[in-house]
Parts: C-alpha cells; sequence; structure tokens
C-alpha cells in the first residue's frame, strides 16, 4: 500500500461528503422528538416504583389504588424508555407495566381501551380490571388483548414471545387468535427458542412473586385432552432440484388458517414439539436427523391451544412416535470458581448495570452485574453454542474488566473462544463444558415412515397461496442507501404488505427460485445471482436491470423469518416473475466446473452404525478455531457438509460443489478443526498460512483427502425465456 | 465547509440555557443545527436509514433528558456525536446477529457490478468499505474525513486523546486503501463478499 493509494481514497472521501452534505433526517424525526419535549419526559421522568418488590400478591390491588392516588398516571400517546436497570410505569387505567432493561414502548388510546405498543424488549403487564373494554399490547406481529390478567410480552428481531402469569389472554397473530392461560405461551417466530416462563421472567423484580402464582395455577389447572390438528398432510421433502443440500426446517408458524413446516427432520419436530433444543432430543434410530418432512396441517377454526401441543399428537399419531422427558446430563457451558479468590470488585451500586463491549480496547467492561447477570449476556453472544450456567455461588454484584477480546467477532462462549481463558486469568473464575442436568425428550420408538394422508388431505386444507393479491412491478435505478436516504431494502408489513426494494432482476429471480445456499452458522442464504455462470442461459442484463415489487400477500410473509428463507414469498415471487417477464425455466445437468474430494490415505474412524447421523460445527469465528464433526456420515453427505461449511472459509470453492470421489463405502465419523484469518489480513484462496493458522484445505489434507479440480454433470437451473420488460401493472 | 460549528446567532450554551428553562423553540433550534450531522454520522456508521433516524432520535431525546446536566465547557458538537457514537454501537452490535437481505445485497454488489465501474459505482464500493471497517477506525473516518471535525473534537466525541485519534485515522486510511485495491481486483472480490457475510 502506498501514499498514492491512500491519497486516491482521500480524495475520494472527499468527494463523498460533498455528495453526502444534502442528507437530512425525516421531518417525522424531528415530530417525534418534540412530541417528547411536549410530553414533559425532560422534567418528570417516571417515577420508579421499586418498593413494589417487596409487595406480596395479595396486597397487590391495595397498592395499585393506593398508587393511583399519589403518582399521575401516565398520559396516553407518549414513548417510554427503560434504561439499563429498567422501569415501571402505571397507565391511566390503573394497569401497572414493567418493562424490561431498554425496552420502548408507547401508549395511545384504543377504541374501547389503551393500545400499549412494544416496539423493543419484554414487558410484564398487570392489567387492571377493565370495565368494559381491553387493554391492547402490540407488537409488530402479535396483538394481545386482556380484561385483567398479568402477562409477559417480548418483542425480539425473529418474532414475539407471549406468556401468561396469571388469568388469561387472548393472542391474535396473523390470521390466527389463541388463548392462553398461565404458564402457557406462544411464540411467532421460527427461530424463537421456547424458554420456560420461570426463566422469561427472571429479570422481574417480581419475579419470586411471579413464580408463586405461576406454581399456584399449576397445581389446580385441570388436564385437558390433547389438542390435535383437525387434518395433516405429512409427506416426505421433495429434494431440492439443484441437489444442494438442505440444512434446516422452515416454517412453524399458522398463516392463513394453515400450520405448516417444511423440510423437517424428525429431530426438528421432536424439538419444535417439545420446545426443547435440538441437541436435548436424545436416542432413536441413526436416520432421525436425515429424513426431511414436510407438514401441513390445519388447526381448529378456534384455536385454544398451542400448536406445539398439536404437533406433540401428531408425532404419537402419524410416526407412532413414543418418547419420555427426563432430565438428563447434557453439555453446557458452566461458569464456576477457580483455584483461588476470584478478581472481582464488589460494585457500588451504581446505576448503570450490565456488561458492554469497549471494542477499542478490545475490553468487556461490567458494572453492577451478577454473576447470573454476567452469565445471561454469554449466552446471549452470537457465538455461543450450548447453554451457559452459573455455578459460582458468588452473590451480589461485581464490578470487573475483561481485557483482549475481539468482541466485533467472537463474542459468546464456544469451542477456543479468548473468554474461556480470559475469564480463567483475568477473574479467576472458570468456564468449562461439563455435563449438567438439562430437560431432554428420549425417543424410545419411532416410525420411519409416517401413516398414510386421508385421500382427500389437500381439499380439506385450506387453499395453499400462491399468488399475490395484487402487485406492481416498476424499474428503478439502484442507489446506495447513502446516498439518498432513502431505502432500499425489503419492507414487510404483518398484514402482507411488500415491498421489495430497488433489486437487479437476477436478485428477484434467485429469491424465487432460491438459487442459494444453506450455510451452516448463518441465520440467511447467500444468493447466487451474481457472477460469471451464475444462471444458466440468463442474458447480461438481467444483472443490471433493477426492479422495485410492490405487492400484497393474501398472508404475511416475511414476519418472525427472514422473507428470503420464506416459501410462501417464493412461489408468490416465482409466479408473478414468470407471469409478467413472461418467464420459462427449467433445470437440466450441464457439465460444471466443480471441486473432487479424493482420499490418498484416509486417516478415518468406522462409525457407530446406531449413532445419529450428523455434522456438528460452531461456526466460521474470524481467528476462532472452528470444529466440525461428522458422525456416522457416507463419504457424500460429508461432502455435502463441505458445501455448506468450507465454502465460507475460503475462497478456494469460487461457487463449484464439493463432490464426493473418494471411492470409501460405509460411514465414518470424521473431525477437523481449522482458522480463519481476520478479513483484514485474508487472501482468499491462500494455502500456506505464515501465522499458523490452519486453512480448511490443510486441515482436511491431514485426514488424507485433497481437492481435484474436475468438470462433472450437474443440475443447473437454466432460463429457456425471459422478457427485458414486465407486462402492464 | 462541513465542519460542525455552531452556525451564526444564539450561541449553542444560550439555547442549552433556555431550553433547560423550558423553552421549546430554543431546542427546535438545537434540533435543526445539529440534526443533519447527526442523522449523516448514523447514516455513514451503519448504512441503513430506519437506523439513522432512530439513532438521531434517541440522541436528542438523550440531550433532552439531560439538558440540566450538560456541561457548557463543553462544545454540544462532541457531546451530540459522542451520544450518537454510543447508540450508535449499540444498535450495530444488536444488529449484527441478523444477515438480512439488505446485508446481502449490500456484500453481494461488488460482484453485481460491470467492468469499468462507473464513478458512482466506484463511490458506492467506497461506502462499502467504510461500513465494513471495524468500528474505531470507521468513526474516525467518518468524524476526522466526511464531517471534518477537528482530532480535538472528534477525540473529545470518542472519548481518547488526540494521539489515538491521529493513530487510528492513519490506520484507518491504509485499511481503507487496502480494501479499495481488493475491490479492484477480480479475483478478491467474491469470496470477500462471502466472508463478510457470514462473520
Amino acid at each position: 500500500m502506498n501514499q498514492s493509494d491512500v491519497d486516491r481514497v482521500l480524495a475520494d472521501l472527499e468527494t463523498l461528503a460533498v455528495e453526502d452534505q444534502q442528507l437530512r433526517a425525516p421531518s417525522a424525526v424531528r415530530a417525534r422528538v418534540m412530541a417528547v419535549w411536549d410530553h414533559g419526559i425532560a422534567t418528570s421522568p417516571a417515577v420508579g416504583l421499586r418498593w413494589w418488590s417487596y409487595v406480596g400478591l395479595g396486597a397487590l390491588s391495595a397498592a395499585v389504588v393506593l398508587l393511583a392516588v399519589i403518582i399521575k398516571p401516565a398520559p396516553a400517546n407518549r414513548d417510554y424508555t427503560a434504561g439499563p436497570s429498567g422501569r415501571e410505569i402505571v397507565l391511566a387505567d390503573g394497569s401497572r407495566v414493567e418493562m424490561r432493561s431498554q425496552s420502548e414502548l408507547s401508549v395511545d388510546r384504543a377504541d374501547d381501551g389503551l393500545r400499549i405498543r412494544l416496539r423493543q424488549g419484554g414487558i410484564i403487564v398487570h392489567a387492571a380490571k377493565q370495565r368494559a373494554g381491553h387493554l391492547y399490547v402490540q407488537t409488530r406481529d402479535v396483538t394481545v388483548s386482556v380484561v385483567g390478567t398479568v402477562f409477559l410480552v417480548r418483542t425480539e428481531d425473529e418474532g414475539s414471545r407471549v406468556a401468561v402469569i396469571e388469568g388469561e389472554v387472548h393472542v391474535q397473530h396473523a390470521a390466527t387468535s389463541q388463548r392462553l392461560r398461565p404458564g402457557q405461551q406462544v411464540l411467532t417466530g421460527t427461530t424463537l427458542d421456547p424458554i420456560p416462563v420461570r426463566q422469561e421472567i427472571a429479570w422481574s423484580r417480581r419475579a419470586g412473586a411471579h413464580a408463586r402464582s405461576l406454581e399456584a395455577a399449576g397445581q389446580t389447572r385441570p388436564e385437558l385432552p390433547r389438542p390435535e390438528f383437525e387434518v395433516a398432510d405429512v409427506r416426505l421433502s421433495q429434494p431440492r432440484p439443484d441437489g444442494r443440500s438442505v440444512l434446516q426446517m422452515e416454517g412453524g408458524v399458522v398463516r392463513g388458517g394453515r400450520y405448516e413446516i417444511h423440510t423437517a427432520t424428525l429431530v426438528d419436530l421432536i424439538a419444535t414439539a417439545y420446545g426443547v433444543r435440538t441437541e436435548a432430543v436424545i436416542g432413536g434410530p441413526s436416520w432421525l436427523a436425515i429424513d426431511r418432512f414436510d407438514v401441513i396441517a390445519k388447526p381448529p377454526e378456534s384455536l385454544s391451544a398451542s400448536t406445539s401441543l398439536m404437533l406433540q399428537s401428531l408425532l404419537a399419531g402419524r410416526f407412532s412416535l413414543v418418547s419420555m422427558r427426563e432430565t438428563r446430563p447434557m453439555p453446557a457451558w458452566v461458569l464456576s470458581r477457580g483455584a483461588g479468590d476470584p478478581r472481582l470488585r464488589r460494585s457500588a451500586g451504581s446505576d448503570e448495570s450490565g456488561c458492554r463491549p469497549v471494542y477499542e480496547n478490545d475490553r468487556l467492561s461490567c458494572r453492577n452485574v451478577t454473576m447470573d447477570a454476567f452469565v445471561a449476556w454469554l449466552q446471549a453472544g452470537p457465538r455461543t453454542t450450548l447453554p451457559v450456567m452459573n455455578a459460582t455461588d458468588i452473590e451480589g454484584a461485581w464490578d470487573f474488566d475483561i481485557d483482549g477480546l475481539d468482541l466485533a467477532r467472537t463474542r459468546g462462549v464456544s469451542e477456543g473462544n479468548p473468554i474461556l481463558n480470559a475469564v480463567d486469568n483475568q477473574l479467576g473464575l472458570k468456564l468449562e463444558l461439563r455435563p449438567v442436568p438439562q430437560p431432554v425428550v428420549v425417543v424410545e420408538s419411532v416410525m420411519r415412515t409416517p401413516t398414510p394422508n386421508v385421500p382427500d388431505v389437500t381439499r380439506r386444507l385450506p387453499p395453499d397461496p400462491v399468488e399475490f393479491e395484487v402487485a406492481s412491478i416498476r424499474p428503478c435505478q439502484f442507489v446506495n442507501p447513502l446516498e439518498t436516504g432513502g431505502q432500499t431494502g425489503l419492507r414487510t408489513s404483518p398484514s402482507g404488505q411488500i415491498s421489495s426494494g430497488c433489486l437487479s432482476l437476477a436478485m428477484h429471480i434467485a429469491m424465487a427460485w432460491n438459487l442459494g445456499n444453506d450455510f451452516r452458522g448463518m441465520g440467511n442464504a447467500i444468493m447466487r445471482a451474481s457472477g460469471p455462470g451464475a444462471i444458466a442461459g440468463a442474458p447480461k442484463w438481467i444483472q443490471s436491470k433493477y426492479f422495485d415489487i410492490v405487492a400484497k400477500a393474501p398472508v404475511p410473509v416475511g414476519v418472525g423469518a427472514p422473507l428470503v428463507r420464506d416459501v410462501k414469498y417464493q412461489a408468490m415471487l416465482r409466479n408473478l416473475l414468470v407471469s409478467r417477464f413472461k418467464m420459462v425455466t427449467h433445470y437440466e445437468d450441464q457439465v460444471v466446473d466443480v471441486l473432487a474430494l479424493v482420499a490418498d490415505k484416509p486417516n478415518l474412524r468406522r462409525a457407530d452404525p446406531s449413532s445419529r447421523t450428523g455434522c456438528r460445527s460452531n461456526g466460521v469465528n474470524v481467528g476462532v478455531p472452528t470444529i466440525v464433526t461428522c458422525q456416522n456420515v457416507t463419504m457424500a453427505q460429508f461432502a455435502e457438509e463441505l458445501n455448506n461449511d468450507f465454502m465460507l472459509a475460503t475462497g478456494r470453492l469460487r461457487g463449484r460443489r464439493v463432490v464426493d470421489e473418494t471411492g470409501l463405502q460405509g460411514t465414518w465419523d470424521v473431525t477437523f478443526t481449522y482458522r480463519v484469518r481476520p478479513p483484514a489480513a485474508a487472501v482468499p484462496g491462500v494455502a500456506s498460512e505464515p501465522d499458523g493458522n490452519t486453512s480448511p484445505a490443510q486441515a482436511l489434507e491431514q485426514l488424507g483427502f485433497r481437492f481435484v479440480e474436475a468438470k462433472r454433470p450437474m443440475p443447473v437451473f437454466v432460463i429457456d425465456h425471459i422478457e427485458e420488460n414486465p407486462t402492464q401493472n | 465547509m462541513q465542519r460542525p460549528e455552531p452556525p451564526a446567532g444564539a450561541t449553542d450554551a444560550a439555547l442549552i440555557a433556555r431550553a433547560t428553562g423550558g423553552d421549546r423553540d430554543a431546542f427546535g433550534e438545537l434540533y435543526s443545527r445539529y440534526e443533519a450531522a447527526i442523522y449523516r454520522f448514523a447514516l455513514q456508521m451503519t448504512g441503513s436509514s430506519s437506523t439513522s433516524e432512530d439513532v438521531v432520535q434517541e440522541t436528542f431525546v438523550a440531550l433532552l433528558r439531560n439538558l440540566g446536566r450538560y456541561d457548557s465547557g463543553r462544545p454540544l458538537a462532541a457531546y451530540l456525536y459522542g451520544i450518537a457514537r454510543n447508540v450508535t454501537r449499540r444498535r450495530l452490535q444488536r444488529e449484527r446477529r441478523l444477515v438480512s437481505l439488505d446485508h446481502a445485497v449490500q456484500h453481494q454488489s461488488p460482484t453485481q457490478l460491470p467492468e469499468g465501474l462507473e464513478r458512482r459505482e466506484h463511490l458506492a464500493l467506497l461506502r462499502q468499505a467504510i461500513l465494513a471497517l471495524p468500528p474505531r477506525h470507521r468513526e474516525v473516518i467518518v468524524m476526522c474525513d466526511l464531517h471534518k471535525m477537528s482530532y480535538e473534537l472528534a477525540g473529545e466525541a470518542i472519548g481518547r486523546p488526540v494521539g489515538t485519534v491521529r493513530s487510528r485515522l492513519h490506520r484507518a486510511r491504509l485499511l481503507l486503501a487496502e480494501r479499495m485495491q481488493e475491490f479492484r481486483t477480480p479475483a478478491a472480490r467474491a469470496p470477500r463478499g462471502i466472508a463478510r457475510c457470514a462473520v
């Protein structure tokens, strides 16, 4: 890098600075800020009601009456933000809202009561008895209505969760409505992990009282008959037409009266039905994680139970699943005391409570945190692979710093993560993998083939929405959002409104036909619309012509899961593009460049044929060792794993697939470890790494594998015909 | 030209004093003075207009809440940039888990561009290269090179000494030049885009 390169960048930065001068925030932002001024937050912050934590349930109504007298109720039409230590507010109807830290909400008037719009975080609502109307809590995809009860609502990136502590609530999610009772919860996002209600309320200052309410409800709640779907279509998933593998299930929500799960293994289905992690589904035959199924079912019209329970019934009825819920030792990251005294400073009890990264110093700075809170922070790390548990027995709140952590890239707890040594060396604590008793589902017996569907199953299911109700396709000029301050990304709404943003036609096609790879450790697919030869037979202009699609879908799409993975959106988009661009497509085998995996002197271990087939990886973390463990896999399955994991780690593939040409028969256990250098220094495709890191290719060579460039026939998506301009809107 | 200095008229300190006394117009004037700069800063740091709107809102609501505690000896610009920086970092951290299609599209843009990049597309690449810098380098590039802040003011905003700002800026410019060179090298494009999506 010489000075002239830097000078050129400086000149470009000058140009950018001038271009960006015109950018301004929309006037709506000013209106929102001034509304905060107008409602007096600056001069009269809401009163913190910490002493409520000492008020038992029996005294609750008296406390609410008293507060109504001495505290001016929060007015409607205003915003509330909770700081690091949370907040409590009282609404005009006497309802009380506990806000989790960093939560944001607004309150306004509904037709027959008050409405809380939860924008971020979580709340526990102690709804006052409503005389005539309702209290509503609304997230971006769920509306909860109540007449008097205690319940929890949390909104997350992936969806919302609602749980009941006392009484009963009514949950409206898309076209589905549900009644929930104490201890029950509903999740709207397929990627949301079920969390026991007791754990969900742990942040509350009244967690103990809430837990007692749940216990009391559990003792008195009568056993209900097991709910069932009215009808269910269960069948093996079709393989992808391009022959690529599928890594994860999609769906798990009710839309348009249909409950749909796609490409789910029996492990996925059992984990979904029983609300456990897939690792906690134990036992059963080795194929449990191989075969993939689509389940399309019709819940009863008046949905009064969780679809999880219906899925339990389906597994028992159609797959003859016999399972037991148990508590068993399972691997978990456990934080415990080290050999000496912990090097922690007792907190002075400052207002700020929590751990925050100080990126410029590669430091994690924790202030006024309990060990439970520290463990919760570790658990939330995107790189965390397993449950994290606190076994320190250290009470109270503490201040401490941990240095030498590249938190931007490696936040979380995983094998080889720098946090493991740092906790040991700097805090005098231990963070290690240990077996810990956890809830599991033990599979005792299950059929590989489900019982047949009833003959008229398709007719009895609600119609499958595959067309947009209305759609407009307009040419657009692609611009980076920075250049206009405008939106170029996707926008969806729970009502089914979609705006695709300005995308190339190639990108629309890639989304519609799902021309992407699943990658282990990622929440999204990578589209393959670009690059030479990405779409066979496609004219070059599909890369450079941009279109904005605005449409109304008959059911919500892209809510609770990324739009790019939504099979409903894919189907609707596919039909739209075929119809408006007169597209004709097909798949055919073509000879393409591949990397053949060959084995010269394999150093492999034969698998135990009864062990569960599958691969596991802690993901590609820059600078942290990636450990890929495959168990009881054929070499063809192992090659597919490399397509899912390996491509992210190196530039060697460059869009080429790995194919098995080892000639090895039977099943094998394979484990290999590699490390990707930080991007600033990484040079794709370089096999020799001078700093001691191991590339995936090197790691595989140590096992006796190598790659050979070859040409082989592979299924390829082909565009036979496409019009340059869409038909009129 | 673009340095965020107080415009003519009442000083920031005078407007703060009036706002503290309940003068709505004074607060509105403060908003007008700094809204665009804060929005630009957030947009250049995050690449997301919706996030940037939130950053502007949170920054001025924080100012509003702390009017009484504001140290009038400190430049308001540094104070506001400091809040905006913290809010932006929190947002980036929170949103990093999601790899949205927005990101996929942005990261893949380099491979979609035809050979012989036009000037506009070249600048779009530069924006992406800035967004791909580590936050501590990105913020000094944005403050010093795009917002033309002095080292002292930038140091005040990020809570670091001037020497640190200088060294980070030097390193940030080198990183940026390296990344731009990579974008110009076709062989380096596709894997880099994919790798960034993954980590």
